[in-house]
């Protein structure tokens, strides 16, 4: 063997080295692809040896020519595949000694190509689909962060590119992977298949090599040749491959790019050139094959015949017994109408391929046309998920309060209050915007002119505004993208389309600033209820959707709890002029159509407003939308309702909000209120007290389902115990 | 001589960090040079630590935080004793050439300190420093200290001149750095020129010994780095290119790699919103000894 392709390859892991391989061996899933040769022999093409990538076609086109012609399957005698996903979790689980191993699929995410594979083969095999985000390592093992709780994790089926696998060991700057995972590994704690390492394997510059690492490695005859492979590193392979350039397809090492020829077609001279330069430049890193390899196949599409190239990847498995077992399919790729390439991340399509059975035609063997899912979908939500629906619960509610305040100011100005009652709302308008984006902020808000409003509404650079609090919850609904209905993203990007399309002029007329939020924040007081309606008429009613449900109930108690403190104080302090009660009405009533809740009121109360209905109002009501108790009662009925939720966490924070609820409950605004030197500061602590006691309830869900904070203390309570 | 060594390396965060992962190559290994008396890591907050050795042959401790917190503590603490490095005798006189020739014929063993690295590239401007300095027709021994002296000469020593991140195409450029460029520079001429070779990461007492004679020599309050190149036998030679001499008993070695990614002393990774800044000191101490 050459040392080059091994050390020199940079899928060789040094911080991998001496490892121990998964189930004594490296490779356990695996494809190749092969082709014919001009004589009709068939030939290796490329080794799929660490990732075999595109099984799930090969099931897929199967079960899709068995519902469009199931009389076929009737006459023939097909080997099946429908059990492949089965074959492999069985693989997958005899990895490990527990009697009930763990098994996840970990995944790049939504952002692969492939996701949709790895979705499927999830789905079939019954295992969670995970990312890295959603694992965690815990005194040298794997944990799966679930809203239960954490899940030690065994086993790993992994579909990320090794590089990437572990920022502790591999590429630093790695945000798709578990730090500390090869750690596990080499503690034997966890199995992740295949082996680390084994895109080595793949390197088309070890191809030429196949014949004489089976001999020598296993002491037998291959029984398939290997595709004349050219290493262009080489001096004489490269000059006799230039001498022809045009007969050969020119591949780099890894991966599906072609630089030359794969379509079966004469190249032009100036393609020619440009590869040749390119080859020399950096002459190592490809390989040539011969053109002349594809077979030519005839396709049936739209009423009429194509001659297309074609070739196959067959899979292998490796079973716990050290066997192989090829399964009775391939994925055949052909090339299309839109490219000559038969792979099909250029383009390439791809169909059913059959294995037939023996020659009798009745054999038990036949594939049913009808075949019935065995495994169950399992509805898992993990702690990521649960947190990215938490946090768009909160984005949207913090959207909407917010877009109803500025619009209802928008309103109040259009309705051209006099200039008494203007000095009387602004105190109250600019007390309560601030504390929607939690302090820290240096620049002063306001919202006494248009132009401070349209940037509350439009600015991106304003963390605090409505289109920011959009965006952050779109970004989080991207991040789940494959548990969000669609119908309802859709809402939500309507929503961001119509916010992110709206150019952003703070310099323009009043008028207009006026009217653009004005129209902005209509739309969302309309888009942002339809987007919660939406999702609840169309989603599981999994964890993950009731951590949106929380999230939002959270988001519109504080809101509430933070909108009465900031004005408890010098706001309902009677006015000592003649027309206080006058005065001190219309900051009420100003202070309540911002919380939109002055309708509210009046049905409760019938009567004008007055701070301790007020008060009673947006604390204690049981059902009042806005309501502290109303919210956060809402909060612990879907914590303590959800078995996915069961956990000790569920218990802690159920007791916490029953404990707020009864503090809310208890407190007597009128004795604050009526106990005149110190009735401000009384009235200001009790509120400042019951906030942070709503901010708690956020920290208590966060390390309770969502980060593990409190169950990880439990986990690892001894090693804090100091000697 | 007896050295105590104190090296603290402390994380102090913006935000509180909800997991942390940090991987310290800070267990000096038994060489014949140096005899380890006492060693102890201990990290701050207390959390499970465990032992491994890697790739490149050394004790590595990985430690995992997972609770909430707001600083990060690393302290080591050893008790060394080193005494003078064995003469490398015949090795040190063959022409480097031949030299090169009798290395290459057991490549699978020194393939890694031949390659180039992401931080260490070869070829460019190394290239003429090798040709002009590590001439074929010289005796080994002497061609690499006179790259040694160069690479003292030509560059400045000068804190914060570089960042741990710099390319090694700036330090070439700027002639100024600290001392993990001077030991990178000089792998890359060294490999650049077919000879295996090292990057260490270890200690250096920097005080300037009482007596006549004494000299103070740079890389005090953070860790130190040289090279070693390998010669024919098998053998390692140290040098210390920022301090223009043979490596001796004032240095202590810790971690071994191809560059500093491969030997750097503690590497983390956190999650937590905010940023982390590191702060690094070393206290190198000698202690009489007892006369035997």
């Amino acid at each position: 063997m050459p040392i080059q392709p091994v050390l020199g390859s940079s899928f060789f892991q040094p911080a991998a080295a001496n490892l121990p391989p998964p189930g004594g061996a490296y490779l356990h899933l695996s494809g190749i692809s092969i082709c014919r040769l001009p004589g009709g022999e068939l030939a290796v093409k490329h080794h799929y040896f660490s990732n075999a990538s595109g099984m799930s076609y090969m099931i897929q086109n199967r079960r899709a020519l068995a519902r469009v012609i199931p009389q076929s399957f009737q006459e023939t005698s097909i080997h099946s595949i429908a059990d492949a996903p089965t074959d492999i979790l069985e693989m997958l689980r005899s990895m490990s000694q527990a009697p009930e191993p763990k098994v996840v699929l970990l995944s790049p995410g939504a952002g692969s190509a492939v996701y949709s594979e790895h979705s499927f083969l999830a789905r079939r095999m019954g295992i969670p689909l995970v990312q890295g985000g959603d694992l965690l390592v815990l005194n040298d093992a794997v944990y799966l962060k679930t809203v239960s709780g954490l899940e030690r994790v065994e086993i790993i089926y992994s579909r990320i590119s090794d590089q990437w696998l572990d920022p502790m060991a591999f590429r630093r700057d790695s945000l798709l992977g578990v730090p500390g995972l090869v750690h596990c590994i080499r503690k034997g704690t966890v199995a992740v298949v295949n082996g680390i390492g084994s895109q080595l394997a793949d390197d088309r510059a070890l191809l030429p090599l196949a014949g004489h690492i089976i001999r020598h490695y296993l002491g037998e005859r291959p029984l398939l040749k290997s595709l004349p492979t050219y290493w262009l590193g080489d001096i004489d392979q490269r000059e006799m491959v230039i001498a022809d350039l045009s007969d050969y397809t020119i591949r780099p090492l890894h991966g599906e790019r072609i630089l030359l020829g794969g379509d079966g077609r004469q190249p032009s001279a100036g393609q020619v050139n440009s590869v040749r330069e390119e080859i020399l430049r950096n002459a190592s890193h490809f390989v040539a094959q011969p053109q002349d390899c594809d077979a030519e196949t005839v396709c049936y599409q739209d009423g009429r015949r194509a001659v297309r190239r074609q070739d196959h990847i067959v899979f292998a498995l490796r079973r716990p017994d050290g066997e192989y077992d090829v399964f009775p399919g391939a994925l055949t790729r052909v090339s299309t109408d839109e490219t000559p390439y038969t792979s099909s991340e250029l383009g390439g399509g791809s169909k059913d391929t059959w294995v037939q059975v023996g020659f009798e035609p009745e054999s038990e063997n036949w594939e049913s046309p009808r075949s019935i899912e065995t495994i169950l979908p399992s509805a898992y939500v993990t702690s990521r998920v649960a947190e990215a629906f938490y946090w768009i619960g909160r984005y949207m509610e913090r959207a909407y309060s917010l877009a109803g305040m500025v619009g209802a100011i928008e309103s109040l100005e259009l309705e051209e209050l006099n200039p008494t009652e203007r000095t009387h709302y602004r105190p109250v308008w600019n007390r309560i915007l601030p504390m929607l984006e939690g302090g820290g902020v240096a620049t002063r808000r306001t919202i006494s002119n248009p132009a401070g409003r349209y940037r509350l509404t439009l600015d991106i650079e304003e963390p605090g505004s409505v289109v920011s609090a959009i965006l952050r919850a779109s970004r989080n609904a991207e991040s789940v993208s494959e548990t969000l209905s669609l119908e309802a993203w859709g809402v939500l990007s309507t929503l961001r389309d119509r916010f992110q399309q709206t150019r952003f002029r703070p310099d323009a007329a009043p008028e207009i600033l006026t009217s653009s939020s004005r129209k902005l924040c209509d739309f969302a007081r309309a888009l942002i209820p339809q987007f919660f309606g939406t999702a609840e008429c169309t989603m599981l009613a999994d964890g993950g959707w009731k951590f949106c449900e929380i999230g939002q109930l959270i988001e519109r108690a504080a809101i509430t709890a933070n909108a009465i403190g900031s004005i408890s104080g010098p706001l309902l302090q009677p006015a000592e002029e003649s027309a206080g009660d006058h005065a001190m009405e219309i900051r009420l009533s100003a202070f309540l159509r911002l919380l939109n809740s002055r309708d509210i009121y009046r049905r409760v109360y019938q009567m004008r407003i007055e701070p301790v209905p007020l008060l009673d109002l947006l604390w204690k009501n049981p059902v009042a939308p806005r309501s502290v108790t109303r919210c956060m009662r809402g909060c612990a009925a879907l914590i303590a309702g959800s078995e996915d939720t069961a956990s000790p966490a569920t218990d802690r924070a159920v007791a916490a909000i029953g404990a707020l609820v009864q503090a809310i409950q208890a407190t007597d605004w009128n004795s604050l209120m009526d106990s005149p030197p110190a009735r401000q500061s009384a009235l200001q602590a009790q509120s400042d007290e019951l906030l942070s006691k709503v901010l708690g309830i956020h920290d208590l869900i966060a390390d309770g389902f969502l980060n593990h904070q409190i169950h990880m203390r439990h986990e690892t309570q001894p090693l804090f115990a100091r000697p | 001589m007896l050295f105590e060594v104190i090296h603290t390396t402390d994380y102090r965060y913006s935000e509180p960090v909800s997991e942390a992962y940090l991987e310290a190559r800070l267990t000096p290994p038994h060489r014949e040079e140096q005899t380890i008396l006492s060693h102890k890591i201990e990290f701050q907050p207390g959390a499970a630590m465990s032992d491994y050795v890697d790739y490149f042959g050394n004790a590595t401790t990985f430690y995992s935080m997972t609770l909430r917190h707001e600083r990060l503590t690393v302290t080591n603490r050893m008790s060394v004793q080193t005494k003078p490095r064995r003469p490398l005798g015949e090795a040190l006189g063959i022409p480097l050439a031949e030299a090169r020739q009798i290395l290459a014929s057991s490549l699978t063993d020194v393939f890694d300190y031949l390659q180039p690295t992401p931080v260490v590239p070869t070829g460019g401007i190394s290239t003429e420093w090798a040709k002009k300095i590590l001439k074929g027709k010289i005796p080994v021994g002497e061609a690499v200290e006179s790259l040694n002296r160069a690479i003292h000469e030509k560059f400045e020593y000068k804190p914060g001149a570089t960042e741990l991140h710099t390319p090694l195409a700036t330090v070439w450029k700027k002639r100024a750095g600290v001392c993990q460029d001077f030991a990178h520079i000089m792998l890359s001429v060294l490999r650049t020129a077919g000879l295996p070779s090292r990057y260490v990461c270890g200690y250096i007492e920097s005080d300037a010994p009482p007596g006549p004679g004494g000299r103070k020599l740079i890389g005090s309050v953070a860790t130190h780095a040289w090279v070693e190149v390998l010669l024919p036998g098998m053998r390692w030679l140290a040098l210390d290119p920022t301090n223009n001499q043979w490596c001796g008993e004032r240095h202590i070695t810790v971690a071994l790699g191809r560059d500093f990614e491969d030997a750097a002393p503690v590497r983390g990774t956190f999650k937590g919103s905010g940023s982390q800044s590191m702060k690094v000191r070393v206290t190198m101490r000698r202690l009489p000894e007892k006369s035997p």
